[in-house]
């Protein structure tokens, strides 16, 4: 069984857990009240305001002006992130993150030593709220998939698990737009095909979702029947590290989707340096409304993890080679691929000593997060875009 | 021998330029050569490189087709130049051809004279291979010559664009293009094969007689009859599926810009379809210029898709079905 | 063209040639050798457009003539002849019509105009060397050519000649190699060339040592030399060589001696449990004491110590430890001396009477 852990309302949770005066108030994470910036996250009581995370400050301030605005620190909730990846190392070593407040784990080999998969992540769940003093909602399903939507569908505080029998039970009444990568926009495209649930989907043949959505089809096709093939991997040994925000709603505001890209870009870098790699490669994703997905890819002369050269890549690949926009975009992803250790790093006998100051800047504030856990390096654009 | 081809008369002036600028040793280390397609881009590449690597030129500059240069060009192995395309199917121009030219650019002349590498189309050069050439563009040695051949400079990533010195090919005047059709085909209807090549001189001359050209007039008649309500979209796009997809949204993006012109100007001078002229009067007088606008961004669309996995079958049936729910509207 | 020739004369000269003959070379006419015939003599030419092989033997020679045929073909019919067969190859038309003993074959051809060999050289200096010399220069320096590096100008061996001297460097960025010779000849104006990692490694399969003088031509695009029965011609890397005087180590002030095999097997059997990819080792200097360490992802780890002489303040340093095999490989005598400063600085490699090589390492930092 494959466990995924999603910590609720994780940055707003994190200030309200340090400020307690905070509890039972709206709390919106980044931006500020003024109006500039994107919201980063929102916690459960602005959400009801219906405030979501990548919408412009300002809307989310007219809609609840009351609301708690407070910057981003993106480095102290790496710092909380770490002590999370800690409880899960306990109970096993195939941890996968995927940004830093969700991960996959495969507990299967430590069963013998801690119990059932099941049993394994009630005991995750319980170290995160009596160490940590916050929330994770877990799901425990077959594979991958299955486990994202475990965690997914009881949220918050929610604990689900999935077995084989359950799963086309379990699927079929979901609405097709909880299919990883369809969102609520792409729901509207079902809709108007007269298909509403996945177990709808499920009915309609390989080839005729191929022939509509290419691709895409097959894969939902794949996710419709439950099926998942794709395994837990740590970063250490991963052969690409990315990250990647569906929207909630369609985004056509180059802004907005930089500020996102910068924070993955951050997130990607971040990890990076934990696992002790660098990257040559870094790769764009675009998906459009219309599921017309498109990555764009540069390799660098220099493998690096310096947050700096991976966002400098990052935005100008965007720049270059993605806009203008032709359509609103509903998922961006940033992901970093042809990676190196760290751990043995030759040195060059014409380096340049410019790269080295980059990776000392970064080094320093993993440092100063690490040990004050209040980092107020930031770079600009996640503050104002 | 062969003898090196006449200068196409509108390609004369970047000529004498070049071989001015050739003579004088001041010819760029990288030429971005573009303009619309069918005008005679890579032919004009192609005599530049010639004429570059030519040890006994002639008086306007042309390479002699005699030399050991030239026989060597010919015959496709002189050590010093390359031509680069995409190879064995692919679409793009890879960084291993890339790598090869600018390794090739990195040693010395074999001949002692020029290195020329052409690249064509450039635009197809995917990520990797337009950064592996960057380095050459920004650090090249003396006496190269890449020729960088492109329609969609576009694409072309803006550090490669600003590294090479554009020559900007453009269509030759109607007159300057009829006369050299003529000259090249007498029998021919020069006139529509310019209006279907866009006045390109070289993609009407390939028209003539073409299965290009026929195909489009089975594309012509088919959207009529679809139009008069006579025939299914279904239909229709079962028995397209399987042409060349992009050429058969070319065609029809023609027959629609013409409706707008008539819809707008009604005695536009200039058609694209100067043949279907009658056909088009009589279609646009039954449509509305807002159904037609959204049939251009359909079209649009239509030839976005091409780029992705979506079934031709379906882009067609979505680009027809319109315009018989439009007829059946009336 | 038509002349006759013995299997044993030709079949060398041939296997040589056809060598640098690119096997999956898509234009016919790269993939085939330049034969011509004029009086006494026939000459074979192969090239791959970077390097070019001539190579000419006494034969008789009926009727003079020049055409290119297919070189691998070639090779292989002279290859599977019986021994002591003669051949005799006629060419008309567009074939090649080869006879020997009641064997016929009959090859395709093109035009020798079609075969981009290189003539003459332009802005030539000659000067001559023995083949030992050259072939020891390339030797010892060759392993550290950059291959395939976006700084195309590490991808091959460059060659500077000073006064009397004669010097090769290769570098790949992480160390960088330097031997001189000394010739008998004033070679005269200083200068520097390139000349491409594939020109080198023809070199070093084609010197053989002994002391028998070779003719070395520079140009302005080529270096050509004269062995013989044999003409190598290979272009030059257009680009300027970094100034390696600059990294060369000076402040190295702890020394370390130890015995080349010694040293040399230590760093073998560590090598085993090192990070297969990075090939990284440590290495820790205390008085008269070098610990060496390895460890790879999988936990295991070696360890060996060994005396040396090294008097000086504790240090530990990383290394890939292929570079330091590489470069304690090409040092003459039973002894090494290496010289470091700290754990972010190259060592210098070197035998004890500051001999005529010399090996910049850059470590690693561990």
């Amino acid at each position: 069984m494959i466990i995924h852990v999603d910590m609720d309302a994780f940055y707003a949770s994190v200030e309200e857990r340090d400020r307690p005066e905070l509890v039972g108030r709206a709390v919106v994470v980044g931006g500020s009240a003024d109006g500039r910036g994107v919201v980063a996250a929102a916690n459960y009581a602005a959400r009801t305001f219906g405030i979501h995370s990548a919408m412009p400050a300002a809307q989310a301030y007219r809609l609840c002006p009351q609301a708690v605005f407070l910057p981003p620190r993106i480095k102290y909730y790496a710092d909380v992130s770490r002590k999370i990846r800690h409880i899960f190392e306990r109970y096993t070593p195939l941890v996968e993150p995927l940004s830093l407040d969700e991960a996959f784990m495969d507990a299967r080999a430590s069963e013998r030593l801690f119990g059932s998969s099941e049993s394994i992540a009630r005991q995750i769940k319980n170290d995160i709220l009596t160490e940590l003093g916050l929330v994770a909602s877990v799901g425990v399903a077959p594979n991958k998939f299955l486990a994202k939507l475990a965690s997914d569908f009881d949220k918050p505080n929610g604990f689900v698990v999935i077995h084989e029998q359950d799963i086309q039970p379990f699927l079929d009444p979901l609405p097709v737009q909880r299919l990883w990568g369809v969102g609520r926009v792409g729901a509207r495209v079902f809709d108007e095909l007269g298909i509403h649930t996945v177990g709808q989907l499920r009915q309609r043949s390989k080839n005729w979702l191929c022939g509509r959505f290419g691709k895409f089809g097959e894969h939902l096709w794949q996710l419709a029947h439950g099926r998942d093939e794709r395994t837990v991997v740590p970063d250490r040994q991963a052969k690409s590290i990315s990250h990647e925000t569906t929207f909630e709603h369609d985004i056509d505001d180059v802004n907005v989707l930089k500020s996102n890209l910068l924070t993955m870009t951050e997130q990607v870098a971040y990890r990076l340096r934990q696992a002790q790699l660098r990257a040559r490669t870094v790769s764009l994703k675009l998906r459009y409304a219309d599921f017309h997905t498109l990555t764009r890819a540069h390799t660098l002369e220099q493998p690096t993890h310096a947050t700096d050269a991976l966002w400098a890549t990052a935005n100008r690949l965007l720049d270059q080679r993605l806009l203008p926009l032709s359509a609103p975009v509903r998922l961006v992803g940033v992901g970093v691929s042809a990676l190196e250790s760290t751990q043995t790093n030759q040195t060059d006998l014409f380096a340049q000593a410019r790269d080295i100051r980059r990776q000392d800047v970064d080094r320093l504030s993993d440092d100063i997060s690490a040990r004050f856990g209040r980092g107020a390096l930031r770079r600009g654009r996640t503050l104002k875009p | 021998m062969t003898a090196t081809s006449e200068i196409l008369p509108w390609h004369r002036q970047h000529w004498q330029r070049s071989i001015e600028r050739l003579r004088a040793g001041r010819l760029p280390h990288a030429l971005l050569v573009t303009g619309p397609v069918g005008i005679g881009k890579s032919v004009l590449a192609d005599q530049l490189a010639r004429a570059v690597l030519c040890r006994a030129p002639l008086d306007d500059g042309r390479a002699c087709g005699q030399c050991q240069a030239c026989s060597l060009y010919q015959a496709g192995s002189h050590p010093d130049a390359m031509w680069v395309g995409p190879e064995d199917g692919s679409k793009v121009l890879k960084v291993e051809q890339i790598r090869a030219v600018s390794s090739r650019m990195s040693t010395t002349s074999q001949l002692g004279g020029h290195r020329v590498a052409v690249l064509i189309p450039a635009e197809r050069m995917n990520a990797a291979a337009a950064n592996g050439l960057l380095k050459t563009l920004e650090e090249p040695g003396a006496d190269i010559l890449l020729l960088l051949v492109s329609a969609q400079p576009g694409l072309l990533p803006a550090t490669v664009r600003s590294r090479c010195q554009r020559m900007a090919l453009t269509v030759p005047s109607a007159d300057e293009a009829e006369a050299w059709l003529r000259q090249r085909s007498p029998q021919a209807d020069v006139g529509l094969l310019l209006a279907l090549a866009d006045g390109a001189p070289l993609a009407a001359a390939a028209l003539e007689g073409s299965a290009g050209l026929e195909w489009r007039r089975t594309v012509v008649e088919d959207w009529l009859s679809l139009l008069d309500g006579d025939a299914e979209p279904a239909a229709i796009a079962q028995r397209w599926h399987g042409q060349d997809l992009a050429a058969t949204l070319g065609w029809l993006m023609r027959l629609l810009v013409d409706l707008i012109r008539l819809k707008c100007a009604g005695q536009p001078p200039r058609l694209a379809n100067p043949d279907q002229r009658e056909h088009l009067q009589r279609q646009a007088g039954r449509v509305h210029l807002a159904e037609l606008y959204g049939h251009l961004q359909r079209l649009q669309e239509a030839v976005r898709l091409t780029r992705t996995q979506v079934s031709a079958q379906a882009i067609l049936e979505q680009v027809l079905i319109p315009w018989r729910l439009g007829a059946s509207g009336r | 063209m038509k002349f006759k020739v013995q299997r044993e004369n030709l079949l060398k000269p041939l296997q040589l040639v056809s060598g640098v003959v690119e096997r999956r070379q898509t234009l016919p006419v790269l993939s085939n050798l330049l034969l011509s015939a004029e009086a006494d003599k026939i000459s074979l030419t192969g090239t791959d457009l970077e390097v070019e092989l001539v190579a000419e033997l006494k034969t008789s020679v009926d009727e003079a003539g020049e055409i290119t045929i297919p070189a691998r073909k070639l090779l292989d019919i002279c290859r599977t002849l019986p021994e002591g067969a003669q051949l005799e190859i006629v060419v008309t038309g567009d074939k090649a019509q080869l006879k020997s003993g009641r064997s016929r074959f009959s090859l395709s051809t093109l035009p020798a105009s079609e075969f981009p060999s290189v003539d003459e050289i332009h802005g030539m200096r000659q000067f001559e060397i023995g083949q030992g010399e050259l072939r020891r220069l390339i030797e010892r320096t060759h392993f550290c050519m950059a291959q395939q590096d976006v700084r195309y100008y590490l991808n091959g061996l460059m060659f500077e000649i000073e006064g009397q001297s004669l010097r090769s460097v290769a570098t790949d960025g992480h160390r960088l190699a330097m031997s001189d010779l000394v010739t008998s000849a004033d070679v005269g104006e200083n200068q520097q060339v390139i000349v491409p990692r594939k020109g080198i490694q023809e070199l070093a399969r084609l010197l053989v040592d002994d002391d028998e003088r070779v003719q070395i031509h520079l140009g302005n695009n080529h270096i050509r030399l004269q062995l013989p029965g044999l003409r190598f011609t290979s272009k030059l890397i257009d680009g300027r060589f970094p100034d390696y005087q600059r990294v060369l180590p000076k402040g190295g002030n702890k020394l370390l001696t130890a015995e080349c095999a010694q040293l040399k097997q230590a760093l073998i059997r560590t090598s085993i449990l090192s990070n297969e990819k990075y090939r990284g080792v440590r290495l820790q200097l205390d008085n008269g004491r070098l610990r060496i360490l390895a460890h790879n992802p999988e936990q295991e780890e070696a360890e060996e110590e060994l005396e040396v002489e090294y008097q000086g303040d504790e240090l530990e340093i990383g290394f890939n430890v292929t570079y330091l095999l590489d470069a304690i490989n090409a040092i003459v005598g039973d002894k090494v001396t290496i010289s470091l400063s700290d754990a972010n600085s190259s060592c210098l490699i070197q035998e004890p009477a500051e001999g005529s090589s010399k090996y910049v390492v850059m470590p690693m930092r561990l």
